[in-house]
């Protein structure tokens, strides 16, 4: 009744601008843009799968369906920046297992999207917690494990829900790589895995030369194209700084492997995990590199997280590190929010939080005109919730991908309702 | 700058109990370090309700009273609390600290006696290592009381460690007068253990078999010894028989004297369970993890047999494909004992966060709480001692910044027994503070 009331009286106050058919207007919540200010009382256009316009007062179409967003938030969908959704459906069923490429230790070739399931079980349990892209990341047993891509958590085609194809270069540091191939005498240790990385790229540059110089003079019937390599062609753009290289690291030493790596090969680099970031957060700072900090709950568990705080975000964050927040997980992705919420019991601000969930990783993908803020032409990927979307004991309402209200099922849901019947 | 700012607000306030400020009315005498009021917070009993703005008055380590109008006993040291929340001590009946101590390397590695399906003779308290850090950030998350299980490579893992988190040694720790626990298993661990090696058990049907043949042989054992014992009390001539120390524990859990807490997934396990349980005459105290309880919480309230679960564990291995979070809700409403376990030293910290996912799919504010606390308690048979703030019960208290239900929440000070073991403001390192 309410919501008959308020479409008359909202067809009756403005001026239909155009055909409001097709058109999703949600109003009246507190809209949260993330690359601007708070909107109270804002509306919230969509079409086409796309955002039309986002404001205060905006006239609504004639015909618009139109949402009632009172006493809530409107925000955009929350992106988990790294995880394995898609790629592990359940752990120790190795049929299922899809993100490690275990047969050489440098696999720059492999690309998540030629794995990732779009009908995986996990996907509708993730998002009925208002997650709606993720990082599909490769493993982290390979030194380079592959490329990553940013996947909308709808979608029956890779090629329709892929936000960014390839996102990065998977490089990983530390324990990973030495306990799945020190035992195959392939890489033991740090020394070595650096080695590894630094063989592979010096030719990577070669090749890059190589190819460039065949492109200068690729008129010449003599220039002599260098022959396909699958893993010298993966790696040309990031020698090239054009794709950054998302790099594995918890403790600070590999950290600044990592950056000294950066230095040698001129590379763009993201930081992943960053367990002991907050030991040189104003190093990475200025060196303006961003971190994908994460889990928040990393603990002291292994040698290499020694270093583990829940400060670790807030630190980085008050130091001017550009941050994103990861799980690292895959089937309790849709814990992204409350393992922010944990970095905000030890002093993150909730609106930085909020951040590090959506226009942070979508400006570290170099996607922030189409995930992570409500703005005109981006994909309409929105979350409505009924209070602060950091506490368990919010409830979101209504999630939309590309401008779809998404069923909010999932088979949990269902096996709830099969056994709760009986 | 902001610390030296915060060190300054905290460091008149920073030790509360040398520090007493007389409450106002009562008369100048000395301070009476053995009788602590906390003043002020909002009570949340577990059991009986919660008392907004009000008094906890600790003596000689109990609880002498709760309630809104309570006299603030002379001398005492008064902890002002309001605004804050004040809940049990929190119980997890599922961890591997010490056993499992941090780091993580193979040397620390002492939960999983793993060279026969069936270890009943040995003992988690053996393998725990006292320096284990996350014991101190356990209570940074406000546990008082644990019980440090033996893993589930085998079908009987060995006995578990109740205990309360007062570090220093095994027998501070050691939980006074709480009864026994075994640690048993089933499905793929133990399947996988010994499959892998082509030993058996290699499947449900070889797990189930062993324990059943342990079983056999454990009540032919105590028929021998119940045969010994009738000998002797005629005054007969009687040769005792070989003590089997195996034997001997699962003889303890056929004569009651021992809780069984079973780590089982699937609804078919956890019947097969109660049957052989049935079949030896014995009972099954938890089920652990019990991911598919809510496709037998009639059946599992009937026997009552509680459950230890997570809030939204699921999909890690096949057995834990139908992990649903609504499970602790499902069950608590068919009137099984419910309680959410952390089986992890990370997850123990915050067992409160975990509990208030389970609010998200349809579980009580109320048997939220008591998920972590009361429910936990009467598991491992404590529930006489701790689990809830009641008189005469034991002062294991956490008091909380914001409801404990908040996620930005933090606990900032615990107690066991009155006795304060974590004060946010000093042991910082408990949490792992580096600011």
């Amino acid at each position: 009744m309410r919501y008959v009331a308020l479409l008359m009286l909202i067809a009756c106050a403005s001026t239909p601008v155009q055909d409001g058919k097709g058109v999703i207007a949600i109003v009246g919540g507190l809209v949260k843009p993330m690359n601007g200010p708070d909107i109270p009382g804002g509306t919230v256009l969509i079409k086409d799968g796309r955002i039309l316009e986002v404001g205060k007062d905006l006239a609504i179409p004639q015909g618009a369906t139109v949402v009632d967003a009172k006493g809530k938030i409107v925000m955009p969908g929350m992106i988990d920046s790294n995880t394995n959704v898609g790629l592990n459906e359940i752990e120790m069923v190795t049929a299922t297992r899809d993100e490690d490429e275990g047969t050489d230790v440098v696999t720059p070739q492999v690309w998540v999207g030629d794995a990732y399931m779009p009908a995986s079980e996990v996907i509708p349990v993730t998002r009925m917690n208002g997650i709606t892209s993720v990082l599909v990341a490769p493993g982290e047993n390979n030194v380079i494990g592959g490329i990553s891509m940013l996947a909308e958590l709808d979608g029956r085609l890779t090629s329709e829900l892929t936000v960014k194809a390839r996102v990065g270069m998977h490089l990983s540091l530390g324990e990973p790589p030495k306990e799945k191939w020190g035992d195959k005498n392939v890489v033991q240790t740090r020394m070595g895995i650096v080695a590894k990385v630094r063989e592979v790229l010096t030719k990577a540059q070669e090749y890059a030369r190589k190819l460039e110089e065949y492109e200068k003079k690729k008129d010449d019937p003599k220039a002599e194209k260098p022959g396909y390599d699958a893993k010298m062609l993966a790696l040309v753009p990031v020698v090239r700084g054009e794709m950054p290289v998302i790099v594995r690291a918890h403790k600070v030493d590999d950290i600044r492997t990592a950056l000294r790596l950066a230095d040698e090969f001129k590379l763009k680099i993201i930081l992943s995990h960053g367990t002991e970031a907050w030991k040189i957060a104003d190093e990475l700072a200025k060196r303006k590199i961003p971190v994908l900090v994460g889990p928040i709950n990393q603990q002291p568990s292994e040698i290499e997280t020694g270093g583990a705080t829940y400060e670790n975000a807030d630190i980085l964050f008050r130091a001017g590190v550009k941050i994103a927040i990861q799980t690292g997980d895959t089937h309790n992705v849709r814990n992204l929010p409350f393992m922010a919420g944990l970095a905000c019991a030890y002093g993150l601000p909730e609106e930085e939080a909020l951040k590090a969930m959506t226009v942070n990783p979508a400006e570290i993908f170099g996607v922030a005109d189409q995930v992570g803020v409500l703005a005109k032409g981006a994909r309409a990927d929105v979350v409505i919730v009924d209070g602060s979307p950091i506490q368990p004991r919010s409830k979101v309402v209504a999630v939309y991908i590309r401008g779809r209200q998404i069923d909010l099922s999932s088979r949990q849901k269902e096996l709830m309702e099969k056994w709760g019947k009986k | 700058m902001r610390f030296l700012f915060a060190l300054l607000l905290v460091l008149p306030i920073a030790s509360p109990l040398s520090s007493v400020a007389p409450p106002s009315g009562a008369k100048e005498e000395p301070a009476r370090a053995d009788v602590v009021v906390i003043k002020g917070a909002t009570i949340m009993t577990a059991t009986k309700g919660v008392i907004e703005n009000g008094i906890v008055v600790i003596k000689d380590g109990k609880i002498a009273a709760v309630g809104k109008d309570v006299d603030i006993p002379a001398g005492a040291t008064v902890i002002g609390a309001t605004g804050k929340f004040l809940t049990p001590g929190i119980i997890d009946t599922h961890s591997h600290m010490g056993v499992y101590a941090w780091p993580g390397v193979k040397a620390n590695s002492d939960g999983n006696e793993a060279v026969h399906p069936i270890m009943s003779n040995v003992r988690a308290e053996d393998g725990v290592n006292l320096e284990d850090p996350a014991f101190k950030r356990a209570l940074a998350g406000g546990v008082t009381t644990i019980q440090i299980l033996p893993g589930s490579a085998n079908m009987v893992g060995g006995e578990s460690f109740v205990c309360k988190l007062r570090l220093g040694s095994l027998e501070s720790m050691r939980f006074e007068g709480a009864p026994r626990g075994l640690k048993m298993a089933s499905g793929e661990n133990p399947k996988r253990v010994y499959g892998g090696r082509g030993q058996l058990p290699s499947t449900r049907m070889g797990n189930f078999a062993v324990l059943r043949e342990y079983f056999e042989k454990a009540r032919e054992y105590r028929d021998k010894w119940k045969k010994y014992d009738e000998k002797k009390a005629k005054g007969e001539e009687a040769t005792p028989p070989d003590k089997d120390l195996k034997l001997e524990t699962l003889k303890d859990v056929m004569d009651g004297k021992v809780l069984v807490h079973i780590h089982c997934y699937r609804m078919d396990e956890m019947a097969t369970l109660i049957q052989i349980a049935k079949d030896f005459g014995w009972k099954i105290a938890s089920f652990q993890h019990a991911l598919e309880a809510y496709k037998v919480a009639d059946l599992l309230a009937k026997e009552d047999i509680a459950i230890a679960t997570w809030a939204d564990w699921w999909g890690f291995k096949m057995e834990a494909w139908d992990g649903i979070p609504w499970n602790a809700s499902m069950c608590a409403k068919a009137g099984v004992r419910t309680s959410i376990h952390s089986d992890s030293s990370d997850g123990v910290q915050r067992l409160y966060t975990e509990v208030a996912k389970c609010i998200r799919y349809g579980l009580s504010e109320e048997d939220a709480l008591k998920a972590i606390t009361y429910i936990p308690a009467t598991m491992l048979g404590v529930d006489k001692r701790t689990g809830s703030i009641e008189v005469g019960k034991d002062a294991d208290l956490a008091l909380f910044s914001k409801h404990p239900f908040d996620v930005t929440t933090l606990v900032e000070k615990t107690w066991i027994d009155g006795k304060l073991v974590f004060d946010r403001k000093v042991n910082k390192d408990y949490f792992g503070g580096v600011r």
